[in-house]
């Protein structure tokens, strides 16, 4: 009954979709059937299953640059679906840094101004905690206050 | 010399107290205000924090803790001050602090809640958001009620032996306490909603402070009562509307208190959505104007695994359990029904929530649908002979859990003997990826009752749709385009993008749930947790 209406899955995978022209023609058969089953796998929002297939991809050791900064920009999708946004925004930086992919730069950095934009919007609550804290300290305060005024004036 | 006590107090004052059936009046007025305002507390508290048992147990465990220091302190002062005057005071003030309860809620919320705040974020701090505003709402007012029965006991002792008056009182103020269970959740919330019936409650205290302080001078009493009814006209009227503010650019068109829960009905341009108790950004019903599609949501989704079954019969039927405001009984008579003798018959627990389908998300009363109201959807599977096309559990308890009892082996069980043959079970169970431990669980589960057990991940949303059949394998469950309603091509595509329906690959860590051990909902609260402080922590890291 319930949809918990996501801020960025539907953006995220949009972006991996459009990023499908960004895999390497060159590449190696092996590590291309790898990123290409990762991709449809992060669709499908199997992202553990996703980044098993990633991890091989750096196993194999047969993956050329270009393959290497797609499969880092997949490994950055599947680390902000965790909501781990420093990994997110170091496996985007680390694919922007490393592809000469026009399409995958543009994708990976598409996906850090999205990353930057959620951490501006929780930034708002990030105080929300601290302030519950306050306001715990201020009623405990205030009981122990009414504590101690009753047993003063009824002594 | 030094000085001796012999634990008596060191000032006696002359007492004046009710006797002991003024007291027991009292005590039993008392008790029952006590429980009443504790329930209704937490009535008050679904709006903002939902109705989990984590905010059940800040009421009880504020409740308590008040309740214990206001007897200790109740004990002191009822030695030092035992006059009729002072207990009168004492029971005025509790009466005005219950009165409050409602808006310091509403304040305590707002202020801890923001009402833009993303459910998946959110999980992370509503249960120390409802601890303060337990303390803040409750707290005072049950103190205050604690230092009560100190007084009745010692008014009544000078009649009756200390043992007599403690056992009577004690025995009044429970039985106070039955009626302000039963009133409350039978009657006046159902009735009159959760802040008259905190009105109702200081109302019941200002007369026992009437009570108490009686005889009064005829001047000093009509004082009482003008202040008592000035302030409670005064709290009374001030009732924002809506009670809870709309974040965003819509409107709330309808609050109301069911008997189960708060049900609120809001319209962005030309779409409606029923949220239910804190709700944030998650919704139960959702229609658009003339438009039986939902652009994307799960429903579209639903629907769409929906089609082969309901094409392959001349009379399908479909049950589905957790209707809502009918948004699937409505999208399956317009895709479905036009040609085909379809039958649907719903359950929804909440009466108030299926009224809602005709007035607010255009599905008028329609003679191929029934529905079972205030039933668990459960007992009515079990004791049905009906056997279905397509069973729909659309179900949940507070936002985000399926309900335990609907999705335990027992239920899929049932679930699978009353599908006609070529039938499939479809649910709709929010998570964020397949990895979540509740649908892992969940759908392991189906597996031990299925033969084939798969998803589909709605695209762009955190819903999964599961299904289970006993025929038909995964890859046959979504019909080609070319022989789907065209109004489902945009779900297909959507389906398409998700790389279709999976086969659920079940792991032998994966826990099977059952009607004896389900801990799904601590499954799905751990996840939740985990992702809130991990979402507010990235906040954090904002540059």
């Amino acid at each position: 009954m319930t949809p918990i209406r996501g801020l960025v899955v539907g953006g995220l995978l949009l972006l991996c979709a459009n990023a499908g022209g960004a895999a390497p023609a060159q590449a190696r058969s092996d590590v291309d059937s790898l990123l290409l089953e990762a991709r449809a796998l992060i669709r499908q929002m199997r992202i553990s299953a996703a980044e098993e297939r990633l991890r091989l991809v750096w196993t194999t050791g047969d993956a050329s640059a270009e393959q290497d900064a797609y499969a880092r920009f997949l490994l950055g999708i599947v680390a902000h679906e965790r909501r781990d946004a420093d990994a997110a925004e170091r496996s985007y930086r680390e694919a922007l840094e490393r592809s000469s992919s026009t399409a995958t730069r543009a994708v990976a950095q598409s996906n850090l101004d999205m990353l930057a934009t959620e951490r501006a919007r929780y930034a708002a609550y990030a105080p929300l905690r601290t302030r519950l804290d306050v306001w715990l300290a201020i009623e405990c305060a205030v009981a122990l206050a009414v504590a101690c005024f009753v047993v003063r004036v009824s002594r | 010399m030094n000085r001796v006590s012999d634990g008596a107090p060191p000032r006696s004052a002359a007492v004046d107290l009710p006797g002991p059936l003024r007291g027991a009046f009292i005590a039993g007025l008392t008790g029952a205000a006590a429980l009443g305002l504790e329930l209704t507390a937490a009535r008050l508290f679904m709006p903002w924090f939902g109705a989990s048992i984590h905010v059940w147990s800040k009421v009880i465990g504020v409740a308590l803790a008040a309740l214990a220091l206001g007897n200790l302190a109740g004990g002191r002062l009822a030695a030092r001050w035992p006059s009729r005057f002072v207990l009168g005071g004492l029971l005025g003030a509790a009466a005005a602090t219950a009165a409050l309860a409602p808006l310091l809620t509403r304040a305590f919320a707002l202020s801890t809640v923001p009402a833009d705040l993303p459910l998946e974020a959110a999980l992370g701090i509503l249960g120390q958001a409802s601890l303060v505003t337990a303390i803040a709402a409750l707290g005072l007012p049950l103190f205050v009620l604690g230092t009560i029965f100190p007084f009745v006991v010692k008014g009544a002792a000078r009649t009756w032996s200390v043992e007599r008056s403690s056992g009577v009182l004690s025995s009044v103020s429970t039985f106070g306490g039955l009626l302000g269970t039963f009133a409350p959740v039978h009657w006046t919330i159902p009735s009159y909603g959760s802040r008259a019936t905190c009105l109702g409650i200081a109302a019941v205290l200002a007369i026992a402070a009437f009570v108490a302080a009686w005889p009064l001078r005829a001047r000093h009493g009509l004082a009482a009562a003008a202040v008592a009814s000035i302030l409670g006209a005064a709290i009374a009227s001030f009732a924002p509307t809506p009670w809870k503010p709309q974040s965003g650019d819509g409107t709330v068109v309808l609050e109301r208190e069911s008997a189960y829960q708060y049900v609120r009905v809001e319209r962005a341009r030309d779409a409606t959505r029923l949220c239910l108790n804190e709700g944030l950004d998650s919704y139960h019903s959702l229609a658009y104007a003339g438009d039986v599609m939902t652009r994307g949501a799960y429903y579209d989704s639903l629907s769409l695994m929906s089609a082969r079954p309901l094409t392959a019969s001349p009379s399908p039927r479909v049950l589905v359990l957790g209707f809502a405001a009918g948004t699937v009984a409505r999208q399956l008579l317009a895709l479905f029904g036009e040609h085909r003798d379809l039958r649907i018959d719903g359950v929804e627990l909440d009466p108030v929530v299926a009224e809602l389908a005709g007035p607010y998300f255009e599905l008028p009363p329609d003679p191929r649908i029934t529905i079972h109201v205030d039933v668990d959807a459960r007992s009515v599977l079990d004791r049905t002979n009906v056997r279905y096309d397509v069973i729909v559990v659309d179900a949940y308890a507070q936002q985000i859990h399926v309900p335990f009892q609907l999705c335990s082996r027992e239920f899929f069980a049932s679930v699978r003997e009353h599908l006609a043959p070529g039938g499939l079970f479809l649910a709709n169970v929010s998570a964020f990826s397949a990895d979540d431990g509740a649908l892992r669980a969940i759908a392991r589960t189906a597996c031990a009752e299925f033969t084939h057990v798969g998803a589909l991940a709605v695209f762009g949303s955190r819903n999964f749709v599961l299904a289970g059949s006993m025929e038909s394998s995964t890859d046959q469950w979504l019909l080609p385009p070319t022989t789907l309603p065209e109004r489902l091509h945009p779900a297909r595509s959507a389906a398409d993008e998700a790389r279709g329906v999976f086969a659920w690959p079940t792991r032998p860590d994966d826990v099977v749930l059952t009607d004896d051990r389900s801990p799904v909902e601590r499954i799905m609260e751990h996840d939740l947790e985990l992702r809130a402080r991990a979402l507010l922590a990235a906040g954090r890291g904002a540059r």
